[in-house]
């Protein structure tokens, strides 16, 4: 029974020394890089944020969510809204708007919890293409095309840096709370219905329920995201709700790593970066983004997470050291 | 009556898998169910499970009509199936198998502010420890022989402290010394958790010795029940399934 316990506390160890390292850049990038990398950064955290929500139902649940920009559109507008139309103050706005990416997660949930693999992903998708549709069309109180813009932000989050460093904050405390979940009771489960969701029911756990639960509460994430944003920008727009969004949520999960809490946010950090160079280098840019995806998924299907800890399996399969102290990593 | 079926029957297009079957099992009893291969056994285990609903007929247990309910209702009733084929979660490890079931059996699946692996760890072992599979704690399932799978199989269906144990072919492609194991432990199954099991088997030894009472099954209907002895001496018995005596 020790042996599960001390297994496990050495495994973490190196992962939280390495982690805490990666804060500590992230805390003094701007002090060191010019405003576009603090721009970037910012962005890298609300999309990897994004991520991390739809691999809760992806990597963690088996299903495949091709419709969660509707809840970073639902965030995003409901942040904005209540700025701009009822008066609210930007922080209480930004706090509410994830509920209603909750509870629009919910009535979608009540009909996609039910369904499987194509039809999951392919009704997700008729939904948030639902929610496009109102948006553009209900122009009085989105703004329709156009969007909404110059929507005020927290007064103190003025400049670059105080914008960054909200979404630091509030990027650090959901993945706690993601890190939380992954790792309860209820996050095993999820891991269960994925491996096998018949067995599940002979288990005694209700299917149904347990998707329908992360599924709202991988929609009150994507709405944090969303809201973020737009704190962030002092814009959103119809394009938030659009397909395409969606499917950028789900590359850069498979790019990142799917089986990783922290995949999503490295395949954001990649996608971003690769966005941003390629369309400062050529106008064919999708092209290339799209060669890309096919090169990871033929090559690297687990996603950079995968390959590396392939890599440090090979490793230490070698040097047997590496095993006992801890840093190879097991099986998901 | 502890669990009886009555005249249950399910069709596949034209084909009577079973033919109503009215049988019961006695609490505290090793019941078999034999037959040869097409006899209805496993869909029979199936309606009994909630995998499939029946076309006719009805299943009590401990007093309750169960019949067509799910397999989260009638496991969390007291009946735990394993399976055939063997269906486990082949990326968890055993451990983590057997925990996941422990958290559903204790009603803690949706718990999200808890550490999972820090509750019920001592439970969980033994049962790891009762299927032979301790040392293998943190291997994953899916890399397991097939033995260790099928042990796995069945321990995570006694995780969920059954009153009624449903076991389809456990030992099913097991060496004899492996079943010799998973026989001892499910004797022990019975002894300290008060435990009723039903199983189908092939191997006749397997039956004959662990049987308390044999039901025999061919062509979708049970044509007799009895002892050991009663069975071994069945002539249509001898006939269908055991073969004619040279």
């Amino acid at each position: 029974m020790s042996k599960i316990f001390s297994y496990s506390f050495t495994r973490s160890y190196f992962k939280y020394v390495f982690s805490a390292l990666i804060l500590i850049i992230l805390i003094l990038q701007p002090f060191f890089l010019p405003p576009f990398w603090t721009c970037l950064a910012t962005e890298i955290l609300i999309m990897g944020l994004a991520g991390m929500s739809v691999n809760l139902l992806l990597g963690y649940g088996g299903s495949l969510p091709f419709g969660h920009a509707a809840f970073y559109a639902t965030g995003a507008y409901a942040t904005a809204i209540l700025i701009q139309k009822a008066g609210f103050h930007p922080f209480f706005a930004f706090l509410c708007a994830p509920f209603f990416a909750a509870i629009i997660g919910g009535v979608f949930g009540l009909v996609i919890a039910r369904l499987y693999r194509f039809y999951y992903a392919m009704i997700s998708l008729a939904f948030s293409m639902l929610l496009w549709t109102i948006i553009r069309k209900w122009s009085s109180m989105t703004g329709g095309d156009d969007g909404l813009t110059g929507v005020d932000t927290i007064p103190i989050l003025t400049g670059i840096n105080n914008s960054y460093y909200f979404a630091l904050i509030v990027v650090f405390i959901s993945i706690a709370l993601l890190w939380i979940i992954i790792n309860s009771p209820f996050g095993w489960t999820m891991r269960a219905i994925r491996e096998n969701p018949v067995r599940c029911t002979f288990t005694s756990i209700s299917v149904v329920r347990h998707r329908y639960v992360a599924f709202v509460i991988s929609a009150f994430f994507t709405g944090v995201a969303g809201a973020l944003f737009v704190i962030y920008s002092h814009s959103t727009f119809p394009d938030y709700a659009y397909w395409v969004k969606s499917g950028d949520f789900v590359a850069i999960v498979i790019l990142g790593g799917m089986f990783a809490l922290l995949g999503p946010m490295i395949g954001a950090c990649i996608w971003i970066l690769l966005h941003t160079i390629l369309t400062a280098s050529t106008v064919y840019w999708l092209i290339f983004m799209g060669i890309f995806i096919c090169a990871v998924v033929l090559l690297m299907p687990e996603g950079v997470a995968g390959l590396y800890a392939k890599i440090r399996n090979q490793y230490t399969l070698k040097y047997p050291f590496l095993e006992l102290s801890g840093l190879a990593k097991k099986e998901p | 009556m502890f669990f009886e079926t009555r005249s249950l029957r399910k069709w596949f297009g034209g084909l009577k898998a079973v033919d109503g079957v009215s049988f019961h099992v006695k609490p505290g009893e090793i019941c078999s169910v034999i037959g040869p291969n097409g006899a209805g056994k496993t869909t029979l285990f199936n309606l009994i499970t909630g995998y499939i609903k029946p076309d006719e007929g009805e299943v009590y247990f401990k007093g309750d009509n169960i019949t067509a309910r799910s397999p989260v209702y009638i496991t969390r009733k007291g009946i735990a199936k394993s399976f055939q084929i063997v269906n486990i979660f082949p990326r968890l490890t055993a451990y983590e198998n057997i925990m996941v079931a422990m958290l559903s059996q204790k009603r803690k699946s949706f718990k999200i502010f808890q550490s999972a692996k820090s509750l019920f760890r001592d439970e969980c072992y033994a049962i790891l420890e009762s299927i032979g599979l301790g040392e293998h704690a943190l291997t994953s399932a899916g890399q397991l022989p097939h033995g260790n799978q099928k042990r796995l199989e069945v321990g995570i269906a006694m995780t969920m402290k059954p009153s009624l144990l449903v076991l389809d072919e456990p030992t099913a492609g097991m060496a004899i010394e492996e079943k010799a194991g998973v026989l001892s432990t499910i004797k022990n199954m019975i002894r300290d958790q008060d435990c009723t099991i039903l199983l189908i088997e092939h191997d006749m030894n397997v039956i004959f010795g662990i049987s308390e009472t044999i039901w025999v099954m061919y062509n979708g209907k049970m044509i007799t029940s009895g002892s050991v002895g009663d069975i071994k001496n069945n002539e249509e018995v001898r006939k269908i399934y055991l073969g004619e005596k040279e």
